[in-house]
């Protein structure tokens, strides 16, 4: 009996201790070591460096904050090794005992790459761990630079992802994987900028010459990332040089790009600004114009902590009238004419982060800023036409008027612990305060200003794990919407199995959104270029369900080729009724009409670099559809912006260490229109006199019922770097380091049409109307300090 | 360094000829001249054109006979525009019966230049709080219904003078949708404003007299029925290839149906 008692009791011991083993291998092998990873000339943090324990299968990446950790490593003496192909590799002695090592920063030796090509993939080098980020697009910032036909536009190149289409030409506004534009988050440093482009296609308000990452996430991100449900393009600011004054300074006709960065105190700064007044429409048309934005970050590093304060400015102001222009051609029918829009926009955000390594193991980050924009847009057509039959003159007139502001003022923080099994535990809360200010006016209807106040309050878990080769991230996110009193959670999963050379991906999760925009692209009389933002108080949430699968497989050490499918359901969706616009005078809620939407497609990617050649080629095949009770009978249609088929490269070749070649090709399926089918007349009534007025109104009983040809754009850019000639002369005698010549061809396809529009000319028949008529030559001039 | 350069430059020299075949061969893609009409789209959705009568039928109780009147026209297809074309109606049946004692009144059509072709009965009058119905018929296009009742006059009370505007409370009342308030000015001006029904019983408004006009001596207050609130604040658009709902409120056809109701006031400041 008693040596039985004593036999379990052995058993009971052991049994205990593998428990807690299991439970806890860091009790066994309880390293974990992190820091930070930087450039040692300009002490810039460097993302995607890979950190491996030597002798083992361990280790990690860096991410975007240059930060890394690797768990589980065995007590003693270990060496890690530091791998980027833009620096040079560095091995550093660790020893380790039983406790976890912050290593505060390593500093790596940038290399000199001669004839390689530009590298474009977000996993450069030879990543141990595979990201879960089922459905990331990230590219180096570098290519905006080295692509001078994208215009350094951010914008300009998420249009060049599978996963990005447009609805309109001069419309900045952009759909991913069909879902509406007010859907997408679009981030700097973690403060949400709205409207985060300039009007009328002139780019986005991020300098590029700032940006030190971009990354698109267009589905499947984590429970960190709230209030969208679309998409985040996270950017990236560069943090400055540490030891000396550089920048890069490009002049124009019209205006500058520039861009320094230069050691402040015990910190680092750095100031980027653009601004751009075009000269030719003013002289010619007289048409006032501006667009200008200013960007200034500084950043301070502690010992364990550190703080980056950001700034940001953006202002657009254009005074557009086509009649201006008209008066240099004798076409009598267009007397009187008169089409344009007069806007006013003002975009800000400021803001204080900070990021504290509490031990090796947990990290702390916390952000307050505050982020408004204002605008005032009008947009008018007037034309006078001769009625012939009553000899009378008939004007035709269309104007809007749209006012919108939104102020937020956002408090968040996240705490991540990372433990055994390479898990990173990560909560996080985030609270917003929103201001909105509203008036539409539209026709002969003034518009009532509305002004209203709402608070969001989040709150997330999320785990991350690695078993082998599965990855796996399971997080749940919840908000309230106040003044409601309910709780509304976010699922979401994600797991990547690695085998071999092929990676499979999955991600399911479901999104809410309690901010809408209003659709104006069939009421202004220009192309929609600004979000006009409301509160969904009251009403339900925008909601979406997105369920991704695809395969990554290496085709070569440096080729990459992805295939991902998915599908969309939107359940609830909001469409801006204008035809009741009685209600809307008195309260904007009433114009929106629930519906709901649902997308799917697949996307293929092959991107990397093949010797000199780099960049990405892509196809899409996707599909969208709207549906609302009270429209066309709830009928299912094509949303705006729905491509059927898209194909989309961007390659650069590296022709000489000096020259840089690239192409960018769009050949896509023409957008989803509504044809008219006939004219009726529109009557107004003047009660004092008793007497009506009228004007033609198009008839269209369907909604997006032809499709638009497919759209061909073809450009080609050419970078230089000067070694002789005036231009390098002249950087000499600036005193700068290198200087650039660029060239452009855009519109090679000069021949084919790309129709905007149909115009119906009586005794004629249609007539597809489109611009850029001829090839556009351009060259820019740079200089780097 | 001299090597390596020259086997970049012939790398491009031999491979040039690839490049230049892509350019030509996507050059050539679908070239068209800029006089032909174009590429054409494809129709997803096979879209009818739905022939029919577009009205304007306004009821007017203003105390004299004959100010209300009927506009009739046709819907036209898009490749029947033409400048010298007239999508007038002048040889429709036009009816109007008050629902109540079922007495129809026919309406004449009359080429007035100068109000536009309507159609008119010099007798007919409504009356406030009634509702009538409008029949119009021409051949070959479907019949137009539709109903309106007209809204009881507006009213104000507390009316009083400041030294630079009128003030005074708007009555309104659940069968009128919209009001518009004018104050007519010595010196030819008038201070307009426009008032929406939401719902409440009165509505407290001043209205700002300018300092260049003389005194005011006329307000007159015209109420809308829902039906031609709706219709005169529908949004239009002009903007071509782009959907836009359009607002009708009879039924057969398009156009509107509706009643306005007139107050007027001699003001003695």
């Amino acid at each position: 009996m008693i040596k039985s008692r004593i036999i379990s009791h052995t058993i009971f011991k052991r049994f205990l201790l593998l428990y807690f083993a299991c439970l806890s291998p860091s009790l066994l092998f309880p390293s974990t070591i992190s820091g930070y990873v930087a450039d040692v000339e300009t002490g810039e943090t460097i993302i995607g460096v890979n950190v491996i324990v030597e002798g083992t299968e361990l280790g990690a990446s860096t991410d975007i904050n240059g930060f890394f950790v690797v768990t589980g490593i065995p007590e003693g003496n270990i060496t890690l090794r530091f791998s980027h192909i833009a620096y040079e590799e560095k091995r550093e002695n660790v020893d380790l005992g039983a406790k976890n090592i912050f290593l505060e920063t390593v500093l790596l030796v940038p290399t000199m790459l001669e004839g390689e090509a530009i590298e474009v993939v977000a996993n450069r080098g030879n990543i141990i761990k595979t990201e879960t980020d089922i459905a990331s697009f990230q590219v180096d910032p570098v290519i905006l630079r080295e692509v001078p036909q994208l215009g350094k536009d951010v914008f300009e190149l998420v249009k060049y992802s599978p996963s990005v289409t447009i609805g309109d030409e001069f419309s900045p506004l952009y759909n991913v994987r069909g879902s509406d534009p007010s859907e997408n988050l679009v981030q700097l440093d973690g403060m949400t900028i709205y409207n985060p482009q300039h009007l009328f296609g002139y780019g986005a308000i991020f300098n590029p010459l700032m940006i030190k990452n971009i990354e698109m996430l267009v589905g499947g991100f984590d429970a960190e990332y709230g209030g969208r449900n679309a998409s985040i393009l996270y950017l990236t600011s560069r943090e400055g040089h540490q030891s000396e004054v550089h920048g890069e300074f490009r002049p124009s006709i019209s205006g500058f790009v520039g861009a320094v960065e230069f050691p402040a105190g015990k910190g680092t700064a750095m100031l980027s600004g653009r601004f751009t007044s075009d000269i030719v429409p003013r002289v010619i048309m007289g048409m006032g114009n501006l667009w200008a934005d200013f960007n200034g970050s500084y950043q301070r590093k502690f010992r364990n902590t550190r703080i980056k304060l950001s700034a940001f400015l953006a202002r657009d102001y254009i005074d557009f009238d086509a009649a201006r222009y008209v008066i240099y051609y004798d076409i009598p029918e267009l007397r009187d004419y008169s089409v344009g829009n007069r806007t006013n926009a003002l975009n800000r955000a400021f803001g204080l982060r900070t990021r504290s390594i509490l031990t090796p193991k947990l990290v702390l980050e916390t952000h307050v800023y505050s982020s408004a924009f204002d605008v005032d847009n009008q947009t008018f057509l007037r034309v006078v036409v001769e009625d012939t039959i009553n000899n009378i003159d008939v004007t035709l007139m269309n104007e809007t008027d749209m006012q919108n502001t939104i102020s937020d003022v956002t408090l968040k923080a996240n705490l991540s612990y990372f433990t055994f099994w390479d898990q990173t535990v990560k909560v996080g809360f985030e609270s917003n305060d929103y201001r909105f200010s509203n008036r539409a006016s539209l026709q002969f209807t003034e518009g009532v200003k509305t002004r209203d106040s709402a608070q969001l309050l989040s709150f997330f878990i999320q785990d991350q794990v690695q078993l082998g080769p599965l990855l796996a991230k399971a997080g749940i996110r919840s908000a309230r919407f106040f003044p409601e009193t309910s709780w509304r959670t976010e699922p979401r999963i994600s797991s990547s199995l690695r085998l071999g050379r092929i990676t499979l991906k999955t991600a399911w999760g479901q999104y809410r959104q309690y901010l809408s925009s209003m659709n104006t692209a069939d009421v202004e009389v220009t192309p929609q270029s600004v979000d006009y933002y409301y509160p969904l108080k009251g009403m339900t949430p925008l909601f979406s369900e997105h369920t991704i699968v695809g395969v990554e497989s290496k085709v070569s050490d440096r080729l990459e080729l992805t295939v991902t499918g998915y599908l969309k359901d939107l359940p609830t969706l909001y469409r801006y009724d204008f035809g009741n616009t009685r209600q809307a005078i008195l309260t904007h809620q009433a114009l929106l009409e629930q519906g709901k939407g649902r997308a799917r497609g697949v996307e293929t990617m092959l991107r990397g670099e093949v010797g000199r050649l780099s960049g990405w080629v892509a196809y899409a095949y996707s599909v969208a559809e709207r549906s609302f009770p009270g429209f066309q009978n709830g009928d299912w249609y094509l949303a705006d912006g729905d491509q059927t088929h898209s194909f989309k490269s961007l390659l650069m070749l590296k022709v000489t260490p000096d020259i840089t070649a690239s192409t960018t090709l769009q050949l896509t399926s023409g957008f989803p229109k509504t044809f008219e089918t006939g004219w009726v007349s529109k009557y107004t009534y003047d009660p004092v006199t008793n007497l009506m007025g009228e004007f033609f109104q198009y008839l269209t009983p369907a909604k997006n019922n032809v499709r638009f040809p497919t759209r061909m754009f073809l450009e080609l850019g050419w970078k230089k770097k000067l070694r002789a000639g005036f231009g390098y002369r002249l950087s000499e005698y600036l005193g700068a380091s290198d200087s650039y010549l660029t060239w452009t061809v855009q519109n090679i396809l000069f021949l084919r049409r790309n129709p905007m529009g149909y115009f119906y000319i009586p005794e004629y028949g249609y007539y597809g109307y489109g611009i850029l008529s001829l090839p556009i030559v351009s060259a820019g001039y740079s200089i780097k300090f | 360094m001299m090597r390596s350069q020259n086997r970049y430059l012939s790398f491009c020299g031999d491979k040039s000829w690839v490049a230049v075949l892509i350019l030509l061969v996507a050059f050539w893609s679908g070239c068209d001249l800029p006089w032909e009409p174009g590429p054409m789209p494809t129709e997803l959705i096979e879209t009818e054109f739905e022939k029919g009568l577009n009205v304007f039928g306004l009821l007017r109780d203003d105390g004299i006979s004959g100010s209300s009147f009927i506009r009739v026209e046709q819907a036209i297809k898009v490749d029947e525009f033409n400048d010298t074309m007239s999508v007038d109606i002048r040889n429709a049946d036009v009816t109007i019966m008050h629902n109540a004692s079922s007495a129809t009144y026919s309406f004449q059509f009359e080429e007035d230049t100068a109000r536009g072709n309507l159609f008119f009965n010099p007798y007919f009058t409504p009356a406030e709080g009634e509702t009538y119905t409008l029949t119009v018929k021409a051949e070959s296009f479907p019949t137009i219904f539709a109903s309106a009742t007209i809204p009881q006059r507006p009213g104000i009370q507390n009316s009083s003078f400041s030294e630079k505007s009128y003030n005074f409370d708007l009555v309104m009342t659940e069968d009128t949708g919209m009001y518009e308030v004018y104050l007519f000015l010595e010196g030819g001006g008038a201070v307009y404003e426009k008032v929406i029904n939401d719902g409440k019983e009165k509505k407290k408004l001043s209205l700002k007299i300018p300092d260049s006009y003389g005194s005011p001596y006329l307000l007159n207050i015209y109420g809308y029925d829902p039906q031609l609130t709706e219709y005169t604040n529908a949004a239009v658009t002009l903007r071509w290839n782009t959907y836009q709902e359009t607002v009708t409120t009879v039924e057969g056809g398009y156009g509107a149906f509706g009643a306005v109701t007139v107050f007027s006031s001699w003001l003695n400041p």
